[in-house]
């Protein structure tokens, strides 16, 4: 900032230097301003008040005052007039008096204060009879007063004391012409000293006449003052004739002072403020300032060190300047995510320049046309593509030496025209010239340059060309034009030919002949017109199958030459060997376009060598047999070669193990086999087999085995027949005899699984027949393995059905089967498909099939779920039956209640519906009661129970006393067995169980009949002691077949509902008793009674 | 004209009852039988217009046969009967159908339910009868 030496520029640049020193001085000015008003205003409200106060006092004074002054004037005037009334003063008048009396009277009366400075009695005349004090002149108010008879108040002026003089008129009663006048002059200083001697302090009294001149003062005033004046108002009007006033002032000076005191306060005050309000601006502003020099600081950073390293404001509290923060920054966020995106965005940029510019390098530097690029105005170069170099046989840099290198290549002849070339390019603006360039090695190359004349983009002008070397084009059109030229001189040749020739088109779908010579038609027996348009493979007949024509094939696939050897038929089907010679032809692209063959006729030379041919070529597969060894075997002499294959299987080195004696063989076949193989060869020498043929072990150099196939042949024989030579080979099959092993392994280790599963297993094979079938299978099904073996599916199925139960749903496996053979997926989770069969015995079977994708076999699986399906059956029985017997009491309790609910019954009727809802609502809750027991203790299996060492008495007794008979019942008879041993039993468990029996007892015996409990002992089969309580009865008894069922689930010996119960009462008794591992008995006969006997183990 | 003849066979007397008191309101005439044996005699005596048959019976008979028996009876075959069950499965409402029921109550049943199934098919009756 520039210095001023202008105080004031300075001050105006501080002020706008800083936004914290403009609100500190607005903010000052602002303070001050109010400070200023608000100090005026008091200054003037006490000003006002100081005032008010002192004219208050001088009010206060005056009033005060003047109510002295006149209430003393008029005491005064009071007491005189009473004397000019008394008798004594009358007297005084009279002749006949002395004076005298009277003189001592008044001179008593005066006082000795002086206030009545002179007190006086004149007679009619004027003259004193008495007087008292000094004066004793006779005024004209004197005479007045004697000649009218009214009193008189004057002012007497002396230079020294003022006075008041008062004049009563005096009568003598009785004497028309004794009167006189009391004469009375008051001394006003001495009054008005004795009245206002107390009143020092700040006020001023004075006493003035109607004159202007003061009568007297108190105090004194220094200096201008304030003043209030009033005229004494007696009430009397004697002495309102006096025009008297009274003022009371006060020295302005004193208010003065204090007002000066205030000043000086207010001024210090007003310095005081002024310095802390600078203070206290300058600290707010500079707070209010800070989190914005801040922003301006991080701005400031943002412009200088761009947005990356920046760090990010502190955000405090909701105000404007946070949310300023918070937006900055968000700003500087985007800031430099903007940023780090163009970076990104011109880094990639770069990269794909970089990339285009090496692509069209690679592009330029790969093609084979020349690009160059010069300036028209003076030639000089300004570009060339590598391949300028290549074309022009010679450096780049001689080019852009010397602008003229180019034109200077150009061969002599052309020259002309390349220069009107060049012309003309200036003046059309393009160029296409084809001319010859001499390079400086010699070699002449035919040159195409296009170019064009271009403007730049700053408008200067630009040949821009492209240069191919077209030499072998040139010369290929020359050699097209000699190649017609001498086409038809071979036509010719062709005519006459030995040998067939024929041409075919191979760009045409087929390959057609379309051209064929004498000599061909000659050894075929077609005629020309008869073969064009013919694939030549006509002449094959139906024998296709020759290697010389997968050879042919192949060559004319590969565009190569080849001679093959075929047999070919003629026109009338008599096979000849025809040595063809086939020339592929290459149009100008390099693809095939015709195929020459060249056919000779060479069926007697090849008959006569096919037989050496077969014979060889039989002999080289032979050996070609990479891992097999082949052996020679000379049996007279016993020697023995080998191929060195043979050394390799063995583990020798090449070569090591040429020729030796069968000896050597025998050496390296472990003796335990030795024998046999040896008897193996020796019986194939004698003639027994056709062929030798054996696998052994053979021992490798370093001792380690191998398994090898041997197989061999007698091949010559003497002519007395005996064998002379015989060849053989042999084979490692140490992997094939260990696969071998592993799988008998594999089989005899499932044929023991399934053999023990307890599952069946079913094998068809690939052509869908039985196989195999394990034990179980059989077990199951009662067929054996040795009848179904070799069965078909359906065959199968029909020997199965003889044996499924024919109340059984379809079993559908056949059509199960087909489906997974036909490829079809196993559906795991459908719904478990069964096979119910009723003989060997009852069974169902569940079953699954698979299909072996590697070999087609396919398996049948069965699996017996007979005792799944009959717990199944019985469970869902049971839930119907249940079902059944919860439906029949709801359907009363439903019905009852809906009636009730829609009709008006009479109360009987009602009571009567009410009763029926109610019993069965007693027996729906039973039956509930007691099936959930029987859950209970099913689902536990006695787990639960609280088993204790106890006699079966007491649990008799106790039941029996809690059982509630009918009042027409007699009590049950007990009788109890001493001395039997206890039970471990849970005696709640076993109460209810005899309870149940008991009321079953009592039920089915309406009629009457005693009811007899007693408890027993036995020795059981086993040897046992058992604990028995046997419930009697003698009521209806049960049929035997009732009896059988009587352990069933919700069936009654009583159905018709006569009789309450559930149905549940005895399977829970039996439940209870088996779980405690006891049993029950009941015997019972129709009509006669029935005994209930729940035997338990002793303990 | 009489009143149309109803044949209670039921084995349990609480649903007899409720039956009874269902369908007594003066419009039927009501008999009863508690077993499927002197329920089929009911029928060929009493040549009923409706025949209310429950399922599960005790006896020789129970409701399928019975059933069966009066659809086979060429005289009775026009005969409504009306199975009344405790047991709802689909496999029962088949049993029914194969015996021949016109009608299929499971219990409990809504009296409402009873009335409206008796009159429906008594209608369909009368109306087959007329024609």
């Amino acid at each position: 900032m520039a210095r001023h030496a202008f105080p004031l520029a300075r001050l105006a640049d501080w002020y706008g230097g800083s936004l914290a020193n403009r609100i500190q001085v607005q903010a000052q000015a602002m303070i001050m301003v109010v400070a200023l008003l608000f100090g005026t205003a008091c200054y003037l409200i006490v000003d006002r008040m100081l005032t008010r106060s002192i004219e208050n006092e001088l009010e206060v004074g005056l009033r005060l005052n003047r109510q002295r002054l006149e209430d003393s004037l008029e005491r005064r005037l009071g007491e005189l007039e009473a004397l000019s009334r008394r008798n004594l003063v009358q007297q005084a008048l009279s002749p006949r008096t002395s004076p005298a009396a009277l003189l001592a009277f008044l001179v008593e009366y005066r006082g000795g204060d002086g206030e009545i400075s002179a007190l006086a009695l004149h007679d009619a005349q004027g003259r004193p009879l008495a007087a008292s004090g000094q004066g004793g002149e006779v005024s004209a108010s004197l005479l007045d007063t004697l000649e009218d008879g009214q009193p008189r108040l004057r002012l007497l002026r002396h230079l020294d004391r003022p006075g008041l003089q008062i004049l009563f008129p005096v009568r003598l009663p009785g004497s028309a012409d004794g009167h006189g006048v009391l004469r009375a002059e008051i001394d006003l200083g001495v009054l008005c000293r004795r009245l206002f001697d107390d009143q020092g302090g700040l006020l001023v009294l004075q006493l003035q006449g109607p004159g202007e001149e003061p009568l007297f003062r108190q105090g004194l005033l220094g200096g201008p003052g304030l003043h209030r004046e009033a005229a004494l108002l007696g009430r009397s009007a004697l002495l309102q004739e006096a025009g008297l006033q009274l003022q009371v002032s006060r020295s302005a000076a004193q208010l003065l002072r204090e007002l000066e005191h205030l000043n000086q306060a207010v001024l210090l005050l007003a310095t005081l403020f002024s310095l802390l309000t600078y203070f206290l601006a300058r600290h707010v502003a500079q707070r209010l300032i800070k989190p914005l020099t801040g922003l301006a600081q991080l701005a400031q950073e943002v412009t200088t060190a761009g947005p990356e390293r920046l760090r990010r404001l502190p955000v405090d509290g909701p105000d404007e300047v946070g949310l300023m923060a918070h937006a900055f920054n968000g700003m500087v966020g985007a800031l430099q995510d903007a940023y780090a995106h163009l970076e990104q965005r011109v880094r990639s940029r770069t990269a794909e320049l970089e990339a285009a510019k090496a692509r069209l390098a690679h592009v330029l530097d790969a093609s084979d046309d020349g690009i160059y690029s010069l300036d028209a105005e003076n030639g000089r170069v300004l570009y060339l593509s590598p391949a300028m170099a290549r074309i022009g046989g010679c450096d780049l840099h001689y080019f852009f030496e010397y602008p003229n290198a180019w034109s200077g290549l150009v061969l002599a002849d052309d020259r002309l025209a390349y220069t009107q070339a060049l012309q003309g390019l200036r003046d059309n603006g393009s160029m296409s010239l084809r001319y010859r360039l001499c390079r400086p090695d010699g070699s002449v190359r035919w040159i195409c340059d296009r170019a064009r004349l271009l403007s730049g983009p700053e408008g200067e002008a630009r040949i821009d060309g492209r240069v191919i070397d077209v030499s072998e084009q040139v010369a290929s059109e020359a050699a097209r034009t000699r190649a017609e030229e001498s086409l038809r001189l071979r036509e010719q040749a062709l005519q006459c030919s030995a040998n067939g020739v024929v041409i075919a088109d191979m760009r045409q779908p087929g390959a057609p002949i379309i051209y064929a010579n004498p000599a061909f038609e000659r050894i075929t027996g077609y005629t020309a017109a008869e073969v064009i348009g013919r694939n030549c493979r006509f002449l094959q007949g139906e024998d296709h199958d020759q290697p010389g024509i997968a050879c042919l094939a192949r060559a004319i696939r590969g565009g190569e030459e080849c001679t093959v050897t075929l047999r070919n038929y003629r026109k009338d089907g008599s096979l000849f060997w025809n040595q063809l010679s086939v020339s592929p032809i290459r149009g100008e692209d390099g693809r095939i376009t015709h195929c020459v063959g060249v056919q000779q006729d060479i069926s007697e030379q090849m008959e006569s060598t096919r037989a050496l041919a077969e014979s060889e070529h039989r002999l080289t597969l032979t050996f070609d047999a990479i891992n097999d060894g082949v052996w020679d075997y000379f049996v007279p002499s016993g020697r023995f070669y080998t191929s060195p294959s043979w050394a390799r299987l063995l583990g020798y080195p090449m070569g090591e193990h040429g020729a030796g004696s069968l000896e050597t063989l025998w050496a390296c076949i472990p003796e335990s086999d030795r024998d046999r193989v040896r008897n193996a060869l020796e019986d194939h020498l004698r003639g027994e087999t056709d062929t030798y043929q054996c696998q052994h072990p053979l021992r490798q150099k370093d001792g380690s085995e191998i398994w090898v196939a041997n197989r061999g042949r007698v091949v010559e024989w003497d002519a007395a027949g005996k064998p002379v030579r015989m060849v053989g080979t042999i084979t490692d099959v140490t992997d094939r005899y260990r696969a071998e092993q592993q799988l008998m392994e594999w089989n005899l280790r499932m044929e023991s699984i399934f053999t023990l599963s307890p599952d069946g297993f079913v094998y068809f094979d690939r052509n869908r027949r039985v196989e195999y079938v394990n034990a179980a299978f059989e077990r199951m099904t009662g067929l054996l393995c040795g009848t179904v073996t070799g069965l078909t599916i359906c065959e199968l199925e029909a020997a199965f059905n003889e044996h499924l139960d024919p109340g059984a749903p379809p079993a559908g496996y056949r059509e199960a089967l087909e489906r997974v053979a036909a490829g079809e997926e196993w559906e795991p989770d459908a719904h478990l498909p069964l096979i119910h069969l009723a003989s060997p015995q009852r069974r169902v079977l569940s079953y699954q099939a698979r299909l072996d994708q590697s070999d087609g076999s396919l398996v049948l699986y069965l699996r017996d779920v007979t005792r799944e399906s009959e717990v199944d059956r019985m469970k869902s029985e049971f839930l119907s039956t249940a079902a059944h017997e919860l439906r029949t009491p709801m359907a009363s309790i439903m019905g009852f209640s809906e009636l009730l609910l829609r009709r008006n019954y009479n109360p009987d009727v009602a009571r009567e519906c009410l009763e029926t809802i109610h019993r069965q609502s007693k027996r729906l809750t039973n039956l509930l009661n007691e099936l959930l027991d029987l859950a209970r203790i099913e689902a536990r299996a006695g787990k639960d129970f609280k088993l204790k060492l106890q006699g079966v008495n007491d649990i008799v007794t106790d039941t029996v006393s809690a059982l509630i008979v009918d009042d027409d019942r007699p009590a049950p008879h007990v009788h109890l067995l001493e001395g039997l041993p206890q039970v471990n039993v849970d005696g709640a468990k076993l109460q209810q169980a005899v309870m149940n029996v008991l009321s079953n007892a009592y039920k089915y015996s309406p009629s009457g009949g005693v009811v007899e409990v007693a408890t027993l002992g036995r020795s059981s089969r086993s040897g046992h002691n058992e604990v028995g309580v046997q419930i009697t009865d003698h009521g209806l008894g049960m049929t035997p077949e009732q009896v059988g069922r009587v352990f069933e689930r919700f069936y009654r010996a009583d159905p018709s509902g006569n009789i309450p119960g559930t149905g549940l009462g005895m399977s829970l008794v039996k439940e209870i008793i088996e779980q405690h591992r006891g049993h029950v008995e009941i015997s019972s006969e129709f009509g006669k009674g029935t005994t209930v006997c729940l035997w338990l183990p002793a303990a | 004209m009489s009143k149309p003849i109803i044949l209670i066979v039921e084995d349990q007397q609480d649903i007899r009852k409720l039956i009874r008191m269902t369908l007594d309101f003066g419009t039927f005439e009501l008999h009863e039988a508690d077993n499927g044996e002197s329920g089929w005699h009911m029928v060929r005596g009493l040549k009923p217009s409706l025949v209310l048959l429950d399922v599960m019976m005790p006896g020789a008979l129970d409701g399928y046969q019975v059933c069966s028996k009066i659809k086979a009876e060429p005289q009775l075959r026009a005969t409504p009967v009306v199975l009344l069950t405790a047991r709802g499965q689909e496999t029962d409402f088949a049993a029914g159908k194969a015996a021949g029921a016109d009608g299929y109550l499971t219990k409990p049943f809504s009296p409402l339910q009873l009335i409206d199934t008796v009159e429906r098919l008594l209608e369909g009756l009368v109306g087959q009868n007329a024609a």
